[in-house]
């Protein structure tokens, strides 16, 4: 016994709902920057406050800020940060959607190599400048708050942006959200966070808005779950 | 080099049109393949037009597209699948995607690559199923006995289902549209409730009760059937 496809057309189109066409993958990048980068400065200025009265007890996070944004190589890094965020985000939302061009992944190339060399750079002179003893990639808990949240509110919209396409070739798709969140998750801990954004601190953010997507994927498939048998 | 400028804007390798020019075919080449790529380009703006009609709720514009690009789903799925019943399935995997993503299409972007591009990662995700299965499971002539009592080793043949096949198939299609979506993933596709409410966007105990009805229906219509 089959069931036909004539007959799989038929049930699919009777009582066919309008359905809301998905926005192009621009306007949703801007959505996406327009809600996670505020919440991630936000959570990311108020939890370095936090770090500050216990640690320092001197300087707020914004003056940091101030400094970092009147300072031309943090400009430069800031501006790679945010190049990479945007075009990575903007290849991740058009990889999730059919038809596009796949070769979309390749925008963030450029931007997130003139990050890794800044980042390389960096630790560079802070090795010549500490020495060998003193320079180590052992993890630093205390950097992982700041780093939770500000990565948080950048990993889980764009899960919930990704959740509306569809992933048609889901490594490449995730891999650039991965990268996405992170970058933007980077623009807050660049501007609040005391210590330089070393390769220590990519690597973190990196592992962070890993566990991030895979946390919202997780909670998005059980809403979804609920919805359906509600 | 002399071209026509019907020869410049036509798309044919370099390597090709020395061979035909050689030939002297370049003028049937051109206006084939000229002939090919306008009709190519009048079918997706056909198809496209179909289902901006369809995201917009017309059930006959879509109906037109679904019956429309089954031959060329049947084309892409079969270069990677021999057999054909598995084929027909995987086209209908297809048709099931589309309905489900048919929002991420964007009017302004061809319809034919969108097509393609769910065609081909349904057909990736098959044969992968199909890799699987074949890993785990045996072939065998015939099926082992289940029970030592004769009577509980019916042959398939005998069974009131497949021989009444044909009926089965009629009394399906007199079920209402949800119903008959609901026997079709829940029964005939063995999935699970939650997958059959993702691909269908019904809910769980909308199939519930779907599923419930349905089999009420179908006894009914088979009773009839059979005292007929």
């Amino acid at each position: 016994m089959t069931y036909t496809t004539e007959n799989l057309i038929a049930s699919l189109t009777q009582d066919l709902k309008p359905v809301q066409r998905l926005a192009s993958p621009g306007k949703r990048l801007l959505g996406w920057v327009a809600l996670a980068l505020p919440v991630s400065l936000v959570l990311g200025a108020l939890v370095e406050q936090q770090s500050f009265a216990i640690v320092l007890g001197a300087r707020e996070p914004f003056e940091l800020a101030f400094e970092r944004l009147s300072n031309g190589r943090s400009l430069v890094e800031l501006a790679a940060i945010l190049l990479t965020a945007l075009t990575a985000g903007y290849a991740a939302l058009a990889t999730a959607q059919p038809g596009r061009s796949q070769k979309a992944w390749l925008l963030p190339v450029l931007p997130f190599a003139a990050w890794l060399a800044l980042v390389t750079e960096s630790c560079f002179t802070l090795y010549q400048q500490i020495g060998p003893d003193q320079f180590s990639f052992a993890p630093h808990w205390t950097c992982y708050p700041s780093v939770v949240a500000t990565g948080a509110a950048p990993a889980l919209v764009m899960v919930l942006l990704l959740k509306r396409g569809m992933l048609t070739s889901p490594t490449v798709t995730v891999a650039l959200a991965t990268l996405a969140a992170s970058a933007l998750g980077a623009v807050g801990l660049r501007l609040f966070h005391p210590p330089d954004a070393t390769a220590l601190l990519l690597m973190w953010q990196l592992i962070a808005t890993v566990t991030f997507l895979g946390l919202a994927a997780l909670a998005s498939s059980y809403w979804t779950r609920r919805a359906a048998s509600a | 080099m002399g071209y026509t400028e019907t020869e410049k804007n036509c798309h044919v390798p370099q390597k090709r049109r020395k061979a035909a020019l050689k030939r002297g075919g370049m003028n049937r080449i051109d206006h084939s393949s000229e002939r090919q790529a306008s009709a190519r380009q009048e079918r997706d703006r056909q198809w496209s037009a179909w289902m901006v009609q369809a995201q917009d709720g017309d059930g006959q514009a879509y109906q037109q597209l679904l019956a429309a690009v089954v031959p060329l789903l049947r084309a892409i799925v079969s270069k990677r699948i021999n057999d054909p019943d598995k084929a027909e399935d995987v086209v209908q995997e297809i048709l099931l995607s589309v309905h489900k993503n048919r929002h991420t299409y964007d009017p302004s972007l061809p319809f034919t690559p969108w097509l393609t591009t769910i065609a081909q990662r349904r057909t990736v995700d098959a044969l992968r199923k199909i890799y699987r299965q074949g890993e785990r499971e045996t072939l065998v002539d015939e099926y082992p006995e289940t029970f030592i009592e004769d009577e509980t080793n019916t042959s398939p043949e005998d069974d009131l289902v497949f021989a009444m096949g044909d009926e089965l198939n009629r009394a399906l299609d007199t079920l209402p549209a949800g119903q008959r979506i609901a026997v079709e993933l829940l029964k005939l596709r063995e999935m699970t409730l939650k997958e059959a409410s993702e691909t269908s966007g019904m809910s769980v105990a909308a199939l519930k009760v779907a599923m419930h009805r349905a089999l009420k229906s179908l006894r009914g219509e088979m009773a009839t059937r059979t005292e007929l």
